[in-house]
């Protein structure tokens, strides 16, 4: 036992040793690394000045330094200053990048058995603005979901409608707040192939990208747009119709108030509200008349079954959705909105009604 | 016979703390990687501008924060993300915490609405900033931290809720780390934890940590190598597990709707972080969504660390009170299969190392002491074994700081990393010991019913940055 306990001591002790040695080598080795690192961006400097003066022919491949680490350095260098630069400095970077012959070594790398190093040739692809062959695009949609939502993105810029629609199937949205990188990609699609996407909006799976289809479409005025939303108004699914609510507040016609309106009656209280809170982000002046209508209306407040028994002023709790836009809204429509609203808002009255 | 039953205990006792301890790390080093190379950074531009990113709530709880509370708020405010709100909740505090706010911020009264989605205690007003609208006070009566969240997440009407202390300084990208989860996670997301470093030392301006380096204080730099192991290692760890239990009051991002559907903070307990995780957990568990409570490994917040040993001591002995109580509530969690790996891994190891650990561990002093007085165990075996017990933890500590410097390099002067490796090898005479005692009491004080948060002594930042300056 004793001596057991001597051996681990030993043992522990050489652990402390060699530990103590990682430290002060890990202290040298990122010391050294510092200063490859500044070597590095003087070579990079030095190749984006030849490229600037002799034209970009005058980088190669042949450019590239013998040692494998030595190239790997490099790479880092490019692609670090790349991250943090944007427009001009950004494509001319990008440029260095590609006639250096990395761009080769990424698609490389992307079939590589280790996701994580997948996923690190995707995001440099993803930076870069690159165009890689469809086949190693198409695969990535197999992929670890963070590739997969990487090459959705490189679908949106420069793929065909098709494969949009097989790359927004390919992603999963457990959750709204999945929702912004979405959009985000949406903004990449030019305005023809979201037209094409939005004709072929049943042939999406997921409601939320449907949703975010429809009210990019919207926003972008693209035709085809009403359309899709009349067609959609009956729909039974309650998420469509507050779909339809996103879509019509940034549809700029009075087509869309008039649909807003009729939403306001929906059986649906979480429709009702979506659609009240459109009709205050609408730009068209006669979204007021029924928004003013809605919140003196006892039925409009509706929002519980319990609620449903009597016919009665809206608690404070039922007032609370509409806060948002009453406090943020600078339009006249949620200023007459707010008059209503204000003799329930003030702390006082919460007071009163703490139990 | 007895006494080798004894023997035999501590030995086995300890043996397993190396063995668990040593998967945690493993699993935290792979967690840490994946964590690192997974993380989106090259969309953060599209984040920022894109406007139906979620917005965020930043909830500051306030109670006697008159030395912080203006350079956090300024801080929080200057946070990288297109769409956060700060609710300051000024939770009745004694001196002038609402008088320095109304005065660098220009309060205005103001009637937004205050929902009564969570519990919460009576509010005098709420305010609102005429220099920057994104930030609003709310005046209330005083009803400890948990009241305090409470009313915030009532007022906010953000998606996201970050939970913050008033002396939290966030990284100007905390926010968007923070988010992320959220946005690319599969199979949804109720919390989002970040990893809290020590302030102490480190230079400040505006609420931001401008230039990071070791305080002079003994006391604070065991502090940091210790926040180190247990963020890093054990927490990371368990969040490979998929069951970290413990997010830290200086920052969370949590789901606003799941915190209402839990019930939010509870007042009842000390440990209202902790026991809210827990809670949401069980809850989703229960309901059978199983969506996930993430911890992020990179350092996004600083808090100031005790620079004293009464405050310390307070402040270690509700931390075990708030552990204890939350395990003591959330018991039929215990080794019970229908909460997965939370219920038969992660709380059976905090029963086992965290809850019970201090009592063993003076035992194990007391019996050491004991057995040698009465010559139940030999001088040569009581000081090996004492050696191989300090050593692992010394290696341990030396360890954290090897992974924190390849994967964070937050100090990078050789004298700041040599004066946390001297740290690392003193930590465990001493130190060690006093924070069990403290853990101890805890204990014994839950016991007794005693629920008191204590004072924390603070120095303040701005004063802070002068020392260190």
């Amino acid at each position: 036992m004793e001596w057991l306990l001597v051996y681990v001591l030993i043992a522990e002790a050489v652990l402390i040793g060699a530990l103590f040695m990682g430290l002060v080598l890990q202290g040298q080795r990122q010391w050294r690394e510092k200063k490859v690192v500044r070597r590095c961006r003087e070579r990079v400097d030095a190749l984006l000045e030849r490229m600037r003066t002799r034209g970009a022919e005058a980088v190669s491949s042949d450019d590239l330094p013998r040692a494998p680490w030595r190239r790997r350095r490099l790479r880092a260098a490019i692609f670090s200053r790349l991250f943090a630069s944007s427009g001009g400095q950004r494509s001319e970077l990008a440029r260095l990048y590609r006639k250096l012959g990395f761009v080769d070594d990424d698609y490389e790398q992307l079939h590589s058995r280790d996701w994580q190093r997948r996923l690190e040739a995707m995001r440099r692809i993803f930076l870069l603005c690159d165009t890689p062959p469809r086949n190693l695009i198409m695969g990535g949609l197999e992929d670890h979901p963070r590739i997969r939502l990487l090459c959705a993105h490189l679908i949106a810029r420069y793929g065909s409608a098709e494969d949009l629609v097989q790359a927004l199937n390919a992603l999963d949205l457990p959750s709204n707040l999945m929702e912004p990188p979405i959009y985000t990609l949406l903004r990449a699609v030019d305005d023809r192939r979201l037209a094409l996407l939005l004709a072929s909006l049943d042939s999406l799976h997921d409601g939320r990208t449907r949703r975010a289809v429809m009210v990019m479409a919207a926003a972008r005025q693209i035709p085809g747009t009403w359309e899709a939303m009349k067609v959609r108004r009956k729909s039974v699914d309650e998420q469509t119709r507050i779909a339809l609510c996103w879509a019509a507040a940034r549809y700029e016609n009075p087509l869309a108030v008039e649909m807003l309106w009729d939403l306001l009656d929906d059986p649906c209280w979480e429709v009702r509200s979506q659609a009240a809170q459109a009709l205050c982000e609408h730009s068209e002046p006669q979204a007021l008349q029924p928004l003013a209508h809605a919140v003196n209306s006892p039925t409009f407040w509706k929002s519980r079954p319990l609620a449903l028994e009597d016919n009665r002023a809206p608690t404070l709790d039922e007032l609370c959705f509409f806060d948002d836009y009453l406090q943020s809204a600078t339009s006249w429509v949620a200023r007459i909105g707010q008059e209503q609203a204000q003799p329930h808002q003030t702390v006082s009255t919460y007071n009163a009604g703490t139990r | 016979m007895m006494n080798i039953l004894v023997d035999y205990f501590f030995l086995t006792y300890f043996l397993a703390i190396v063995l668990t301890t040593s998967v945690l790390v493993g699993l935290a080093l792979r967690e840490i990687r994946r964590r690192k190379s997974t993380d989106l950074i090259e969309l953060d531009e599209a984040v920022l501008t894109e406007t139906s990113s979620p917005p965020i709530g930043i909830i500051v709880p306030a109670y006697n924060e008159e030395l912080h509370i203006v350079s956090s708020v300024r801080g929080f405010l200057k946070l990288n993300y297109h769409d956060h709100e700060v609710v300051v909740v000024n939770d009745g505090s004694l001196d002038h915490t609402f008088k320095r706010l109304r005065e660098a911020f220009d309060l205005r009264p103001t009637t937004r609405f205050v929902g009564r989605e969570l519990k919460m205690g009576k509010i005098r007003g709420v305010y609102r900033s005429e220099s920057d609208p994104r930030l609003w006070v709310v005046d209330k009566e005083n009803g400890g931290k948990a009241d305090a969240l409470n009313a915030g997440i009532n007022v906010t009407r953000a998606p996201l809720v970050c939970c913050v202390d008033a002396d939290t300084i966030l990284a100007p990208d905390a926010l968007l780390r923070l988010v992320s989860p959220f946005l690319y996670e599969g199979g949804g997301v109720v919390a989002v934890g970040g990893t809290v470093r020590v302030v102490n030392g480190s230079q400040l301006q505006e609420g931001r940590v401008v230039k990071k380096s070791v305080p002079r204080s003994w006391l604070a730099r065991f502090q940091i190598v210790e926040y180190l192991s247990a963020f890093l290692f054990g927490r990371m760890g368990f969040n490979r597990l998929g069951g970290n239990v413990i997010i830290s009051g200086a920052a969370g991002l949590f789901l606003r709707e799941a915190v209402i559907e839990a019930g939010g903070y509870q007042k009842e307990t000390v440990g209202e972080d902790m026991e809210l995780v827990v809670r949401l957990h069980r809850r989703e568990y229960e309901s059978g969504r199983k969506r996930r409570i993430i911890q992020l490994p990179g350092p996004i917040a600083f808090t100031e660390a005790p620079e004293d040993l009464a405050t310390l001591a307070r402040q270690r002995d509700r931390w075990h009170r708030g552990l204890t109580d939350t395990l003591w509530r959330h018991r039929k969690m215990l080794c019970n299969p229908r909460y997965g790996r939370i219920g038969m891994v992660v709380m059976p190891w905090f029963v086992v190392f965290k809850l019970i650990a201090p009592v063993i561990e003076i035992g194990g002093y007391f019996w050491l002491v004991w057995a040698l007085m009465w010559g139940f165990l030999s001088y040569q075996v009581a000081v090996v074994f004492a050696a191989v017990a300090l050593l692992w933890g010394i290696s341990l500590a030396l360890y954290s700081l090897l992974v924190d410097n390849e994967s964070f390099n937050v100090y990078e002067r050789p004298r700041d990393r040599l004066r946390l490796a001297t740290a690392a090898l003193f930590l465990n005479l001493g130190y060690r010991q006093f924070t069990v005692v403290c853990c101890l009491v805890g204990m014994v004080r839950h016991l007794f019913g005693i629920k008191s948060w204590g004072t924390m002594q603070r120095q303040g930042f701005e004063q802070a940055r002068q020392v260190a300056s």
